[in-house]
């Protein structure tokens, strides 16, 4: 006879989630759970991988199209919060609580930070009475995986390809051990691949930064991008090379001219640099045969394109 | 082990009601930006998945008794949640395996540089005017596969006069998906034959005199009747365009419209909900869609 931990993992999986983990609300030291849910006694961590191919289009520089719809949006907006609810519901069926926990993508404590996966218009700062869980600690203490150089959550299975969310609740289960830090070799990959130089060398992200060349203030990896882009910006060059260091005010204004791809639903921005850092980070891993799911062939099979710099009303 | 059969019974059981397999090499000769090669340059075949609409979406639009639930759930809820629920589920699959799955849903708001013609199911579609090749020897992205194509090829159905996939299960009643793959599929046959017989139904059907038997549907001029232009529409009222020349040329379906003249019309065919997803609330019906479906049904082609 299954135990409640075996229906409730069984039902994730069932639902898209590729990964699950179990904390004690005990390692969080941080006290969010306790704070959101007081009753929390165990924190449910659920991963669901990035599909490699839906990266492929843009490691062809063919198609942006389909990596923030299937890689992002679904996943965050459809897959992610079905698995989640009917997993609470096993947990309300057995006579325990069950608080899913997906992540805001527009509400945030700071004063003055993005979140470049959405518009930053819609973004909602400074707001400190919506508690939301450190959903890359969370994962770690979840037992789901470690936290790379860049801060993105590496798993043994995809490495950094998967996105996450978590249940709260006042059932007790035995818990996950927290993965040991084997993948990340601080490599600085994921550094030198950031169109924008949006990681610092001490790995910390800055988010208008990385906002701005996410989508796709980088003429070289930017092939929707007109010559005329930025034609009135006294730092062009600095800008459409990546060079250029974004005050939040100023990536505000750069970010409201990138306006040559459409948006997707839901208020997420498509993606241009294709998360060119979790891709490294992921080609790395791959090429060090660290990963569990195994290709039959590489994911990386030339070296990668880059457009040349035009100058203004030059042509292609 | 991954094989055809494995793959079409999996499809099934995640939700979809036809499925196909398509052989990559019988897309040589697309042009470049809806060769499916260009996104996965190894790819060996691709799956073609087709979804159901219920029939009695369309028939309550004809009875004028209900008309957004149509698009809420047969276009929508389609395209935007359930195919893509279907897709990961399908690439997570294939990827065990070892092989890539590239999922390629409705790309509804896109159009490719060059394609001057818009999607009449959505609020308004974007050509990606500026795009550029990033290399020599690839397209300008994005690559937007010709689903009609697709589905010929992937065995499922042929495509009718006035562009949509008519299948012998559903006839036009049916949504697809598809997913790029180097794994080595068994694949079937391409679709042999034509199920429209160009009997002409749904271009008389068209409140907006949308549809040519030889160039097609003109996007532009089913844009605008799509969104209820016509005086067959419930929700016009009296005042619909009052004071405006040319409403009775408009509402009787006679003017010719181009992008410009559509997006100018567009704000006056506000008649029921579309900001909050996007999608524009269908009120012609879908009557070229009907009347192909009722004469395909007559004539025991489906």
């Amino acid at each position: 006879m299954s135990t409640l931990k075996d229906k409730i993992i069984a039902c994730l999986k069932e639902n898209g989630a590729d990964l699950v983990g179990f904390s004690n609300v005990d390692r969080f030291a941080d006290k969010i759970p306790q704070k959101i849910f007081p009753e929390t006694k165990t924190v449910i961590g659920i991963a669901f991988r990035i599909l490699r191919g839906s990266h492929r289009g843009t490691e062809e520089g063919t198609t942006y199209y389909q990596y923030s719809t299937t890689g992002i949006e679904a996943l965050e907006e459809t897959v992610m919060p079905m698995a989640m609810l009917k997993a609470c519901g096993i947990l309300e069926d057995h006579g325990f609580a069950g608080l899913p926990q997906k992540r805001n993508q527009t509400i945030m404590s700071e004063a003055d930070s993005t979140n470049p996966e959405v518009d930053y218009m819609g973004i909602y700062r400074g707001v400190d009475s919506e508690c939301q869980l450190d959903f890359e600690n969370s994962a770690v203490l979840c037992g789901l995986g470690e936290l790379g150089f860049h801060g993105t959550l590496l798993t043994d299975d995809f490495g950094p390809l998967q996105r996450y969310c978590f249940i709260l609740t006042d059932a007790e289960f035995e818990q996950t051990p927290i993965a040991e830090q084997r993948l990340c070799d601080n490599c600085g990959e994921c550094v030198a691949a950031c169109p924008g130089k949006a990681i610092s060398a001490d790995g910390k992200k800055d988010p208008w930064q990385c906002a701005a060349y996410y989508k796709g203030a980088n003429m070289k990896k930017n092939p929707f991008m007109p010559a005329e882009a930025f034609a009135d910006a006294p730092e062009r060059l600095a800008i459409i090379t990546g060079e250029a260091k974004l005050s939040s005010e100023r990536a505000r204004e750069i970010i409201d001219q990138i306006i040559f791809y459409p948006p997707i639903k839901q208020g997420y921005v498509s993606s241009i640099c294709g998360k060119a850092c979790d891709i490294s980070c992921y080609v790395h891993l791959e090429k060090k045969g660290v990963l569990r799911k195994k290709f039959n062939s590489e994911f990386r099979k030339r070296e990668e394109w880059q457009l040349p710099i035009l100058e203004i009303n030059e042509t292609a | 082990m991954i094989n055809s059969e494995l793959i079409k019974n999996k499809a099934k059981e995640f939700g979809v009601d036809i499925v196909g397999i398509g052989d990559i090499n019988l897309f040589e000769g697309s042009i470049p930006q809806r060769d499916p090669r260009m996104i996965l340059p190894a790819a060996k075949c691709v799956i073609g998945c087709g979804f159901r609409v219920p029939r009695a979406l369309y028939h309550t639009m004809n009875s004028k008794t209900q008309f957004f639930n149509y698009t809420q759930l047969g276009v929508k809820y389609i395209d935007e949640e359930f195919s893509e629920i279907f897709l990961l589920k399908m690439g997570a699959l294939i990827e065990n395996e070892g092989y890539d799955a590239c999922l390629q849903r409705n790309v509804s708001n896109l159009r490719i540089k060059g394609d001057k013609t818009t999607n009449p199911e959505l609020i308004d579609t974007y050509e990606l005017a500026y795009a550029e090749p990033v290399e020599d020897g690839k397209p300008a992205p994005d690559i937007i596969m010709d689903f009609g194509r697709s589905a010929e090829i992937c065995g499922l159905g042929s495509v009718s006069v006035k562009g949509s996939v008519i299948t012998p299960e559903f006839g036009p009643f049916v949504r697809f998906v598809f997913i790029v793959t180097d794994a080595p599929l068994e694949c079937d046959a391409p679709f042999a034959g034509n199920l429209c017989d160009e009997c002409g139904e749904c271009m008389y059907a068209c409140p907006g005199n949308a549809i040519d038997m030889e160039t097609g549907l003109d996007t532009w001029q089913c844009a605008v009747y799509y969104r209820g232009a016509h005086k067959s529409n419930p929700f016009m009222t009296k005042d619909f365009l009052s004071g405006n020349p040319e409403r009775e040329a408009i509402v009787n379906g006679k003017k010719r419209f181009n992008a410009e003249s559509a997006r100018a019309l567009y704000p006056e065919l506000d008649f029921l909900p579309s900001r909050q997803s996007g999608y524009i609330p269908c009120l012609c019906g879908k009557k070229c869609n009907l009347t192909c479906y009722e004469h395909l049904k007559e004539k025991k082609i489906i």
